[in-house]
């Protein structure tokens, strides 16, 4: 009896000591890392990566073929083919021998960036091993283990982005909760994958504490949109396709410059860029308050208008100071046709007119350290946001002057417009791909007014 | 012998069942309820031992839940908890935290106050998120009279979008309600539906129904019957073609008269968050949430409000927290309860000087878990 009595003890401690032990796993154990630490100069100090942890996106097609279809028409897939980027990176590596080349690297190859393998002096890819020339690829997104922080470039414009990575040990991770088992790899669920910190190491950084890029943080300074996640990137950049599963597209405002105009790999990119574009706004006649309205006063026709941002984040976001978007007015004589007024029409590869006071335009600026507008972002020192914000929605009048004696009716036609990069910035490098350079036409409102 | 063996078992038995602990072991015994917004749990933690057991939140199991804020009603012993994305409010069991009903609200629930008395429970809306934002301008009562099945009783439709901050006096005649994107102070007198309202930017007077985004008051504690403490959390804000920065603010409101009594302003990145009135002294304390891109911006406020002037009397600042967001005191009045949304931790702190007591890692997956709301009992 006392022996039972004893043995029962024995076990029960035994059993609370196990259920704790083996209650649930730790995070470590659950989404383990291998690390990596850089030295002064961004570079790799130590790490316990190789290259060849990384598969290349091409295994990944045997069982994937339409992720990987996407993926490859996706400006990840781009990172490291993009001439304007390599002409940068080239630019950087003379600029800063030490630091530059990695700067760059840790965000458009950060398999590269941890396992230290340096690209110095390459001006093309194409001798470069496979991992390296597919940019940001399956199995970079799909080794990553734990959430990052924002890239703070300090003074010295040093690579100091973190990565939690297990590449290697033959697990994909993924945000699939019960993802079906195969011969070929372990999935793992991990809820990170859902959430838009999962895309913030890469879209979120300043540089001697300017916001130079700030992608993320324009989301999460969204009242709400990070207490649970909300509105994720994922929703509107991987959203969820009909049979249930995310597209690899990643479509945002850039296409793939290179390909010919007209082709069906650029006409598939432009639409994709086209439909996410059209859903970014909407456009009203109207001001801020009700006395607000088109109206002629004396010789000044006013014509005031609300512009409201349907996106997560800034409006152009990202690399900002290279993109914009800006309203086109035309207004017209109704019985006549003639242009009487104008604002923000151009050719589509000309600069616009930032001189014109009616011009409304959403861009940035970035200053180097003399106050100048420089498009270098490891020379940023300050910048002067013009973005159209998330919230609340922006209003601007246009006010024209002129002699309205001869017109009975006015035509007017508002069209919000966007390109990915401001014409001068490929027009003496890159001239080939300021002709490919497509204008969008983000939504467009028609009114006509009756003078009375 | 077998005396001897049975001793020493039964004792080891015993011991290791925990049945000789005491209460002055367990230091605090307040249980604190948090939303576990990330994870789609509500978190219950012996802020004693740091234990924690968890209610998982699933009412509708084609979306996401999003548990965000939470109350508690300990006269007729339940709890509620708001689901941001699937639009409920949960009803439980206080006691033995069993779900007993939910009612679907819709339109991005937020914040809660109670009327323990009549049984009302009154809903406001989450602030805007693009165009998944709350567009309603609706606070709602709902009537959990029958223990078992919570009804819808009334509506109060305001002038302004995104009621968010939500308060309630002592005698629960009057709900206080701030919109977060027009900066307008209502107040509602539930049992005649009337209404005075009064707009808190005194720099721009904007119209109740345009969307301003300046101040961007987040929570409202009503204070003696008599005064609104109101955090805002100001921040970057456009103005045409420039962006600007707008202090955070706690602002001192006289809630009989509807006018603004003191400010106190912080930094841009200090974003005033939620806010509690202390057990036992004229002090409130509020959260700083910060700003993640610049560490050591998060941190816990007591202010006093000694003959109407609000005056910063203790503050506490980490880069330890991150997006410090719900608070809550324990009910001696000794301890702050404060939810890190980002760092996925309960912090406590000495509710005398702020000290912080400890930190308490919200389960094994913390840094997913995205804690909102915090509720003691």
């Amino acid at each position: 009896m006392v022996k039972i009595i004893f043995e029962s003890a024995f076990i029960l401690i035994f059993f609370n000591a196990c259920t704790v032990e083996n209650g649930t796993k730790s995070k470590s154990e659950l989404y383990p890392e291998k690390n990596y630490t850089l030295d002064i100069n961004g570079r790799i100090a130590s790490t316990e990566m190789y290259l060849s942890d990384f598969d290349s996106a091409q295994s990944c097609q045997v069982c994937h073929q339409e992720q990987y279809n996407e993926w490859s028409r996706s400006m990840h897939a781009y990172a490291m083919q993009d001439p304007v980027f390599i002409k940068g990176w080239l630019k950087e590596q003379e600029q800063h021998p030490e630091t530059g080349e990695r700067f760059c690297v840790q965000c458009h190859n950060p398999p590269a960036f941890v396992t230290g393998e340096y690209l110095n002096g390459y001006e093309t890819t194409d001798y470069l091993p496979q991992m390296i020339k597919e940019g940001i690829s399956c199995d970079f997104c799909h080794s990553v283990t734990d959430l990052s922080n924002t890239v703070h470039t300090p003074d010295n414009v040093v690579a100091i982005a973190e990565f939690h990575l297990n590449p290697g040990e033959g697990i994909k991770y993924g945000s699939l909760e019960n993802p079906v088992k195969n011969d070929y790899h372990e999935s793992q669920y991990h809820p990170i994958f859902k959430r838009s910190d999962f895309c913030l190491p890469c879209h979120n950084m300043t540089v001697r504490n300017v916001e130079a890029e700030m992608t993320f943080t324009e989301w999460r300074r969204i009242p709400g949109n990070d207490m649970g996640d909300l509105n994720s990137c994922q929703s509107c950049h991987m959203p969820v396709k009909s049979d249930g599963s995310h597209n690899h597209e990643f479509t945002g405002v850039d296409i793939n410059l290179t390909n010919t105009l007209g082709s069906s790999i650029y006409d598939q990119q432009y639409n994709s860029v086209l439909l996410l574009l059209q859903n970014a706004v909407i456009l009203e006649f109207g001001g801020a308050t009700e006395d607000e309205i088109l109206v002629i006063i004396g010789n000044s026709l006013f014509i005031p208008v609300k512009i409201t941002s349907q996106t997560q984040h800034a409006l152009p976001s990202g690399t900002s100071f290279s993109r914009e978007a800006w309203l086109e007015i035309q207004v017209l004589n109704k019985e006549t046709g003639e242009l009487l007024f104008s604002s923000g029409l151009i050719a589509d590869s000309s600069d616009l007119n930032i001189n014109d006071e009616n011009l409304l335009l959403f861009t940035s600026y970035l200053l180097d350290e003399n106050g100048d507008t420089t498009n270098s972002v490891s020379h940023t020192h300050d910048i002067i946001k013009q973005m159209l914000p998330a919230s609340p929605p922006r209003y601007h009048t246009y006010k024209f002057v002129g002699d309205f004696n001869l017109v009975n009716e006015f035509e007017i036609s508002i069209r919000m417009k966007f390109r990915a990069f401001k014409p001068h910035l490929l027009r003496n490098e890159h001239p080939e791909l300021l002709t490919n350079l497509p204008v969008f036409e983000m939504a467009r409102i028609d009114t006509t007014y009756i003078i009375p | 012998m077998q005396i001897k063996y049975l001793a020493i078992g039964f004792s080891i038995l015993v011991f290791s069942c925990g049945l000789f602990e005491t209460d002055s072991e367990n230091n605090n015994l307040d249980m604190v309820y948090i939303a576990l917004q990330g994870l789609d749990q509500v978190g219950i933690v012996n802020s004693g031992n740091g234990d924690m057991k968890v209610v998982d939140i699933d009412y509708n199991a084609s979306m996401k839940e999003t548990p965000h804020f939470i109350v508690i009603d300990e006269i007729n012993r339940y709890w509620f908890v708001t689901t941001i994305s699937s639009g409920y409010v949960g009803l439980y069991n206080l006691d033995t935290d069993a779900f007993i009903d939910t009612i679907m609200v819709g339109d991005l629930p937020a914040l809660m106050v109670l009327n323990e008395e009549d049984k009302k429970l009154y809903v406001s809306r989450m602030m805007p998120m693009g165009e998944m934002g709350a567009v309603s301008t609706i606070v709602q009562e709902i009537n959990y009279a029958n223990s078992s099945h919570m009804v819808l009783s009334n509506e109060f439709e305001l002038s302004s979008p995104a009621p968010h901050g939500l308060a309630i006096n002592s005698d629960r005649s009057e709900v206080y309600v701030a919109s977060n994107t027009a900066d307008w102070l209502y107040k509602i007198y539930p049992s005649t539906g009337e209404r005075d309202s009064v707009v808190m930017d005194s720099s721009i007077l904007n119209s109740p129904d345009m969307v301003t985004q300046r101040l961007k008051p987040i929570q409202i504690v009503s204070v003696e019957d008599s005064m609104l403490f109101i955090t805002c959390s100001g921040g970057e804000w456009f103005d045409n073609n420039q962006n600007v920065y707008l202090p955070g603010q706690i602002q001192l409101w006289d809630s009989n008269s509807m006018t603004l009594i003191d400010t106190l302003q912080f930094d841009w990145k200090a974003s005033p968050w939620h806010i509690i009135t202390s057990l036992n002294s004229r002090m409130v304390y509020a959260v700083l949430r910060g700003d993640p891109d610049y560490p050591g911006s998060a941190g816990v406020v007591g202010i006093s409000f000694e003959s109407d002037t609000l005056s910063l009397v203790v503050e506490n600042y980490s880069e330890d927290f991150q997006s410090l967001h719900g608070i809550d005191i324990s009910s001696d009045g000794k301890t702050l309860f404060v939810s890190g949304m980002r760092d996925g931790h309960l912090h406590l702190f000495n509710a005398s000087d702020l000290q912080l007591i400890k930190s308490i890692p919200l389960g094994e997956n913390y840094s997913f878990a995205s804690p909102g709301g915090v509720k003691a009992k």
